[in-house]
């Protein structure tokens, strides 16, 4: 298991690792200024080697436009590194302004962790 | 919470720690082997999960069992059907988290932690009519509660609980009086003999209108009990003794105007009203039936007793059906207890010891309907078993009785609920209603 978190002023992240699944969970207000965070993170992500990755909202209290192109790319590292990328607990005011700007991937969007984890389970059981 | 977590599938292992964690604030040892859960086991005392997967649940069962430790389990495999007991839960694979966590949330809150006192004392109340109808010099200190955590003696070993003690209590609004746990089981054991004793010597002095009230006392005690205590010797044998008075005074023959003249009072003690009231029109209709030996009549009583105990908010009893239910706001945990109830009533009738036959069917089905409509089986009027079919309606003409109180009329009853009893042996036992309506 591997449990870390990276800062930068309102905003920080937390890695949540068993073997297979990754959970992130994005922490605080997301300003243009927390990108080289979330560089950092995925950088840290390239190092475990997980096979699913869970990308949890549901902290993220405060998301500015100027971060999302950030947050889309982030979105792509994790796509990279990983089997299956899963988005969950996005509230209802981030949904629609992502979805706007192409950010999220209808998809791959869940409504919490238990749900994320679920389809995870049943991609798994496809697989087999 | 520390959580035992026996699952060989690396993926499913680390989805359900997640889960655990996110939901539950668990700190979770994830193991993949029997042996590895076992070694856990012994050495974690404070342990308040246990959930493994088909391989790995007899050998966790069977050490828990040894070591007669009693600790919460979730056990999961292919083709389990869902089913809920009393600690243990399982389901069916592929796993649904949803239904994981409900049956985790059901699980823990059958532990319900009894409030302590500093000196480590725990009280336990007891019916002001349960004292009376005893009626003998007690072995214990008997206790008034002033406050959550104040309680004051008031009656000391050796002293009598009489009428002007009775009366002396309630017209001061109260209804319970309180015995430190160490006493409350033996005090129980006590009530039972009396009530035995009673049944040998003066069974002619039992009479409905007496019976009931005491019936009903005892339900309240064992809705307290059982969740604390578990069905413990004590509890079943005072089930049996209370069942015996009700069916005692069934032998009277009394009307249902007489049975109707008992109305709830205090609406939180719906479920004990309804359950009593339940014993004693079931073993009506059965008489009208002529489905009236004592056999019968115990059974339906048993049932009656039972079937609605392990309904974690007694204020669900008042539902009839689903649509009832999910007409209010409720949580998917509160839906899952309403939807198992009559399954884990029934492993509750399994597990008593010397069980009649015929009662844990009857309990399983208490919510099924002639149409199919019903749950949990959706089993429709011919699955339904006739005890079982008599029990339904009973059941229905209880809710009429508290729905209408005096103005309830049997006529009005079967007028309503005719078309519904159409099939089967439901329809039997509408034409008998109907006969003496």
């Amino acid at each position: 298991m591997h449990m870390t978190q990276g800062q930068s002023g309102d905003f920080f992240y937390f890695l949540n690792q068993k073997e297979m699944i990754l959970v992130v969970t994005l922490n605080g207000h997301l300003q243009e200024a927390g990108i080289p965070v979330l560089e950092q993170c995925l950088a840290e992500v390239s190092t475990l080697n997980p096979k699913h990755v869970v990308l949890n909202f549901h902290n993220l209290a405060n998301l500015e436009n100027k971060a999302i192109r950030g947050l889309a790319q982030f979105q792509i590292g994790l796509r990279q590194k990983s089997l299956s990328l899963t988005v969950c607990g996005i509230r209802s005011e981030f949904t629609k302004v992502l979805d706007e700007y192409g950010a999220i991937r209808p998809s791959e969007v869940t409504k919490d962790l238990l749900s994320a984890l679920q389809k995870i389970i049943v991609l798994h059981r496809e697989s087999e | 919470m520390r959580v035992l977590l026996a699952e060989r599938d690396k993926l499913l292992r680390d989805a359900v720690a997640i889960a655990l964690e996110g939901l539950f604030d668990a700190t979770v040892e994830a193991v993949s082997t029997s042996e590895a859960a076992l070694s856990f086991l012994d050495k974690a005392e404070d342990l308040k999960l246990v959930i493994s997967s088909g391989a790995d649940t007899a050998a966790i069962k069977g050490f828990l069992e040894k070591k007669g430790r009693s600790v919460p389990l979730v056990s999961y495999s292919e083709g389990a059907a869902e089913y809920a007991g009393k600690g243990i839960y399982e389901l069916p694979l592929p796993l649904d988290l949803h239904k994981l966590a409900s049956a985790i949330t059901t699980l823990l809150s059958e532990k319900k932690e009894p409030l302590k006192l500093r000196d480590g004392s725990i009280f336990c109340k007891v019916k002001l009519e349960t004292l009376l109808f005893s009626g003998q010099l007690y072995q214990y200190d008997v206790y008034l509660k002033l406050a959550e955590d104040k309680y004051v003696k008031v009656l000391n070993k050796g002293d009598a609980f009489g009428v002007d003690e009775y009366t002396r209590y309630t017209a001061k609004q109260l209804k319970y009086l309180y015995l430190k746990e160490e006493d409350f089981l033996n005090f129980l054991t006590a009530f039972t003999h009396d009530i035995d004793s009673l049944l040998k010597t003066k069974s002619e002095l039992v009479s409905f209108e007496s019976s009931f009230e005491v019936s009903q006392a005892i339900h309240e005690t064992l809705l307290f009990a059982i969740p604390r205590f578990g069905m413990q010797k004590e509890l079943e044998n005072l089930v049996r003794a209370s069942i015996h008075l009700a069916v005692t005074a069934m032998k009277k023959n009394p009307e249902i105007s007489t049975l109707v003249k008992k109305k709830l009072a205090d609406k939180s003690q719906f479920l004990s009203w309804h359950s009593t009231m339940l014993t004693y029109v079931s073993c009506w209709v059965s008489t009208l039936m002529t489905w009236d030996s004592e056999t019968t009549h115990y059974k339906l009583a048993l049932a009656a007793y039972l079937h609605d105990l392990c309904l974690e908010n007694t204020k669900h009893a008042s539902y009839r059906d689903l649509k009832e239910f999910g007409e209010g706001a409720h949580s998917k945990a509160e839906m899952e207890n309403f939807l198992s109830h009559p399954l884990r009533a029934a492993e509750l009738v399994r597990g008593m010891k010397d069980f009649p036959g015929d009662v844990d069917h009857i309990v399983a089905q208490h919510h099924e309907q002639p149409d199919g409509s019903g749950f949990p089986a959706g089993a429709n009027h011919t699955k339904i078993s006739p005890l079982a079919a008599l029990f339904i309606i009973s059941q229905e003409i209880v809710h009429s009785i508290y729905d209408q109180g005096k103005n309830f009329t049997l006529a009005q009853f079967v007028k309503e609920t005719e078309q519904r009893f159409q099939s089967g042996y439901f329809k039997k036992i509408m034409q008998e209603l109907r006969k003496v309506s």
